[in-house]
């Protein structure tokens, strides 16, 4: 067994994930989600600018659901906020209850574009516009799915208290995404509703 | 040579084979294309077992490594990934049964990858380990997961015999008879280990279920050999449900949710190919009706009539897998009828009612919502 | 394999990154082998007047693109950097090996979708190999549909490595390796995974688009405007991956250069800036091409996009230079590295060409793409493979065998891309079957067979390589005198691949950081750490 125990005196190399790996991860992986969404965004405005009537006549753009799907947003970004901070000092109760509130929230926002999706009614290839609409819709909706199990998978290891030395950074990781797939939230609202 | 490459190459030979008899016997491109798919995957694996396995030197002499190392070393859950993805994917692209079985798969995946990395934390003791296997795995998970692998397997090869006809049905039923005994033999004689049997488990199930999903797609073969297909298909004309074996598997009350005309979902899925169209013809009733039909990104007439001031049925039947329904609007574009939720319903063989209400006498359009430009057509209202 | 020890995983749970990394390289040849056969089957159609019809020629050379630069290429680098990253940064693993594994799996999985959707009747999405959306008004199909989720896998797939080794580079190195001196080959996937992790949802959300078009059979890219969501998210050329495919190459050629001139190299600051910078510039591929242009040239012929194209030619002088001004051992990789420079020139000479000669864009831009964007990266990797053999495979490749794959390469790609760079200037118009001069394309014929045949011997190496096993006492550093982390290991690796902490030991820090300093590399060489490495 002397061989373990040089394995376990070594600091670095093969101890676990060093806390700011999966923070860089998450951030990368959120970056990667916003750009999904930019691109998306990109690709309204080009076909927007085109088209002779944007959007199809008849539709109408309903823009109270929109607000209040952001405002959601806000909401659980302030709940996410709050987990970061608790996590940050140590306060493992906290942590796990702005967490789980932050998930609830962010499942009621999920469910909200669902909802969003199913009221707008066009046929999916109707018109570019309904094309993009469901596109954009569709890549919020993935990563905001995406968010929330991070942020569920983080309530659990919070609670189980697996966040001691060397497993720091999960909720780190899972806000950080929550947040950027956020602000991914505000890019497609933007597009949807205010640029329309 | 490696047990599990060998199984991988005998697996890799019965896949072509079968995907050649299949592709003689049936005729049907996506099956075909699966099976020799799978063959494909199969041989490509053995090369790959053959090519990597044990280049490497053993880590540390003797004595467990540290927990944290160990989530480096082996998962089975980032392959249970590829599964899910590739499910999704096919299911993305041919029909709504295969989505749900990869959400499934990636749902296990997933619950199984976090519970690994649960396990791999330091504070996680070899007792609580026990007690959870005593307790969750071996009493629930255990029983439930040989249920749902039991069940995939004996659907999948049951929508394979489906697929083919019946001798080569026979023939594969022979066949998998002979694997599984020929298996049995070999554990039996070689002794192989558990890690190869649960390999060539995982295998055997996957490429089971993988076939079964082209049966599916494929749709089941035609069971009365009546002479010329139409007739046959007449014969079965009292439903509106195409008789494809995914269609079964979406399960039936959507369909008939569908056949209603009165889902809200806006973004029905194609149905997969091959699934049977039923040509019968409607009863006859007192209402005014008018039939309309949609093939080929075409209405079948050019113009409609509808009486003025009545409430009219319009019946709609879509012959493709594309989706469509019907709208109307007058000459200013202005809209005069649009079926409750879109009504859009997607072939071969779906049939919907839609309740179009009094219209004042004139000259109106109807066409299909979701490509306007190529279908459309005269509708007079007199 | 009575010698395996108990503890070895089997290959489908083993997220051992060497393991996932060799995979990643077998599975990457053999989509080279279904594209090039499918280059190969368009040459000999090219060959006999008549004999091909237009549809199937537009569905093999849209094969034969989309299998190389999505999923040969791509897989191959994947697997050499997920093999080599860690080693040259001291690390024991990537940052998320089970992500990894996962990223093989799923790559495998979208590329059999994509490959089987060429099967199939009814596949319209031809486009990645062609500028403009053509086909696609009509109804959709399960063909395109298989065609687009694959797709997906894919470019997922290659978004989860690029996360994982940006973060492995960025989190894991060994306290001894610094980010500004990070071996070149590690700087170039840094650089490479940095402008993935942006580039690569564009394309995602392209393909997003294109499913939904294909599911409902809609018309979207019919529509106006339609054509520049196109040509920067689906079409292959419209975005950075096609630059991307090339620059962690311009890191094992400078890596390659160093190690067998035997020293140091030549203006290295320089080179990492012009790796970055090449990174960067290849971003600008999304301002290019949004003219009317519908050919093949686009992306290369917007001063931007130019530029990154030129400066990898930037640093073929400094290989030079380091060769020349070194002691250079006469090594296969240094051939391949020759030969990718000399292919990329005659790339680059016909660019300019291109600008006086009114040249013609169909038969010219099929040269283009292979001298510029196809035989580079495939020579720098072969070119990796031979000089980092001893850490993949425990094995030398032949030398015989590695200059005659070399030659055989280089000149195939030469003739082939000269005949038809000649038929461009000659007027060939169109990429189709009826295109060009008999003579000329039976000229490319040739030089696609000799291209073949040294592809061939590439894979008889790697296969022999993988069945024969590790070479009897193989020495750590196997070429002598190389500067770098991996060679401090056994060859091949332990499972875990250091045993002490690169950076806590004097004679590691050496190697890696006073030696840049020291002009003085031969002494390092021989003084080798102790092989930690061989816990046999």
């Amino acid at each position: 067994m002397s061989t373990l125990d040089t394995t376990l005196a070594l600091p670095s190399g093969d101890s676990a994930l060093p806390a700011r790996a999966l923070k860089l991860g998450a951030l990368a992986a959120g970056v990667a989600g916003l750009m999904l969404c930019g691109a998306l965004a990109a690709a309204y405005l080009g076909v927007r600018s085109r088209a002779a009537e944007w959007p199809p006549e008849g539709f109408k753009v309903d823009s109270f659901l929109g607000v209040m799907l952001t405002l959601t947003a806000l909401m659980t970004a302030t709940f996410a906020a709050w987990a970061l901070t608790a996590d940050a000092r140590g306060q493992r109760r906290q942590a796990a209850a702005a967490l789980t509130l932050a998930a609830f929230v962010g499942l009621c926002l999920l469910n909200g574009v669902w909802y969003l999706g199913t009221r707008v009614n066009l046929g999916a290839a109707s018109s570019p516009y309904a094309t993009m609409t469901y596109a954009l819709l569709g890549g919020i909706g993935v990563l905001l799915a995406a968010g929330v199990i991070g942020l569920l998978a983080a309530v659990a290891k919070v609670g189980g208290r697996q966040t001691g030395p060397g497993f720091l950074g999960v909720v780190q990781a899972a806000v950080w995404f929550w947040l950027l797939t956020l602000t991914a939230w505000i890019v497609v609202w933007t597009t949807l509703f205010l640029v329309k | 040579m490696n047990p599990a490459a060998l199984l991988l190459f005998a697996l890799s030979a019965v896949g072509f084979g079968s995907g050649v008899a299949f592709g003689v016997a049936v005729g049907e491109e996506t099956g075909t294309a699966l099976l020799i798919g799978a063959g494909l995957a199969a041989g490509i694996g053995g090369l790959a077992i053959v090519g990597t396995q044990g280049r490497d030197v053993p880590a540390v002499e003797g004595g467990r490594q540290p927990a944290s190392l160990a989530s480096s070393g082996s998962s089975v859950w980032p392959f249970a990934c590829g599964i899910a993805a590739l499910l999704i994917a096919t299911g993305l692209a041919t029909g709504r049964g295969l989505v749900t079985l990869g959400m499934a798969a990636a749902m296990v995946a997933g619950v199984g990858w976090f519970a690994q990395s649960w396990a791999a934390h330091p504070s996680w003791t070899d007792e609580q380990n026990e007690r959870v296997s005593a307790r969750l795995i071996l009493p629930i998970v255990l029983p439930l997961g040989v249920t749902a692998l039991v069940l995939t397997i004996a659907v999948s090869f049951s929508r394979i015999l489906l697929a083919v006809d019946s001798n080569t049905s026979v023939l594969l039923a022979l066949v998998a008879a002979l694997l599984i005994l020929g298996t049995g033999v070999l554990v039996a004689v070689r002794g192989l280990g558990r890690s190869a049997i649960l390999s060539l488990l995982t295998v055997g199930a996957m490429a089971t279920a993988g076939v079964g999903v082209g049966g599916a797609v494929a749709g089941e073969r035609d069971f009365h050999h009546k002479g010329g297909e139409s007739a046959e298909h007449a014969a079965e004309g009292e439903t509106n449900d195409g008789h494809s074996g995914e269609a079964a598997e979406e399960g039936g009350p959507e369909q008939a949710g569908e056949a209603d005309g009165a889902h809200g979902d806006a973004g029905p899925d194609t149905a997969g190919p091959g699934a049977a169209a039923a040509a019968g013809e409607p009863e006859a009733s007192s209402p005014p009706r008018v039939e309309l039909e949609a093939d080929g990104l075409q209405f079948d007439k050019k113009a409609l009539t509808l009486p003025a001031g009545e409430v009219t049925t319009i019946v709609f039947r879509n012959e493709e897998g594309q989706p469509h329904n019907v709208a109307i609007r007058d000459d200013g574009g202005s809209p005069i009828f649009r079926p409750e939720g879109g009504g859009i319903i997607t072939g071969p063989g779906k049939e919907v009612e839609y309740k179009v209400p009094p219209i004042a006498p004139g000259e109106y359009t109807f066409f299909c919502e979701v490509h306007p430009a190529a279908m459309n057509g005269e509708l007079t209202v007199a | 394999m009575a010698d395996q020890p108990e503890t070895q995983p089997t290959l489908l749970e083993d997220t051992d990154h060497k393991r996932v990394g060799r995979l990643y390289i077998l599975f990457g040849f053999a989509f080279m082998v279904v594209g090039g056969l499918a280059g190969f089957a368009l040459r000999l159609g090219l060959a006999q007047p008549g004999s091909s019809q237009p549809d199937e020629y537009a569905r093999s050379f849209s094969l034969h693109v989309t299998v190389l630069a999505l999923l040969a290429l791509p897989a191959i680098w994947a697997g050499l950097s997920t093999h080599l990253v860690p080693l040259q940064i001291g690390a024991n693993r990537v940052a998320f090996p089970r992500l990894h594994a996962a990223s093989l799996w799923v790559h495998v999985a979208g590329g059999g979708l994509m490959i089987a959707s060429y099967g199939m009747k009814g596949l319209g999405v031809l486009g990645p190999s062609l500028p403009l959306p053509v086909n696609l008004k009509g109804p959709a199909s399960t063909a395109d549909q298989l065609w687009v989720t694959g797709g997906g896998l894919v470019a997922i797939a290659a978004l989860a490595v690029a996360i994982s080794l940006l973060t492995t580079i960025v989190t894991l190195r060994a306290p001894a390796v610094r980010l500004a001196r990070l071996p070149l080959f590690t700087w170039a996937v840094l650089a490479t995974a940095a402008v993935s992790v942006v580039s690569i949802p564009v394309h995602l959300a392209g393909l997003t688009i294109l499913y939904i078009d294909r599911h409902f059979g809609g018309e979207f890219f019919a529509a106006a405007g339609s054509d520049d969501v196109w040509r920067h998210s689906v079409w292959l050329l419209g975005r950075p991956e096609i630059f991307l495919l090339t620059l962690p190459g311009l890191g094992v050629a400078a890596a390659v250069a160093a190690s067998h001139a035997r020293r140091p190299l030549l203006g290295e600051d320089g080179i990492r800036g012009a790796l970055i910078a090449a990174a960067v510039l290849s971003l600008a591929v999304w301002a290019a091409g949004s003219a009317a242009s519908v050919s093949l040239l686009a992306p290369t012929f917007s001063p931007f996009a130019a530029l990154a194209a030129l400066v990898p030619l930037t640093m073929i002088p400094a290989w030079a230079g380091t060769v020349a001004l070194g002691r250079p051992r006469l090594h296969p990789s240094l051939g391949f590295v020759a030969g990718a420079a000399a292919v990329g020139g005659l790339a680059a000479l016909n660019a300019v060409v291109a600008l006086v000669v009114d040249g013609e864009a169909g038969a010219w831009s099929t040269g283009y793409l292979h001298a510029g964007f196809f035989m580079p990266p495939l020579l720098l990797a072969s070119a990796a493979l031979w000089h980092w053999a001893p850490k993949l495979w425990g094995r030398r490749f032949g030398d015989a065998a590695g200059w005659g794959a070399a030659l055989l390469l280089v000149g195939g790609s030469v003739v082939q891309s000269g005949a038809s760079f000649i038929a461009g200037y000659q007027g060939a118009a169109n990429r189709t079957a009826e295109a060009g001069s008999l003579a000329l394309n039976r000229l490319a014929g040739a030089g696609a067979v000799l291209t073949l045949l040294g592809l061939a011997i590439v894979i008889i190496e790697i296969a022999r390589a993988s069945f024969a096993g590790p070479e009897r006492d193989l020495a750590d550093d196997a070429w002598g005198e190389s500067e770098g982390l991996e060679w401090t290991v056994a060859s091949p690796p332990a499972r875990r691949n250091f045993e002490s902490l690169p950076g806590a030991a004097p004679a590691v820090t050496a190697t890696v950081d006073d030696s840049r300093a020291a002009e003085a590399s031969d002494e390092i060489g021989d003084a080798q750490p102790e092989p930690v490495g061989a816990a046999t």
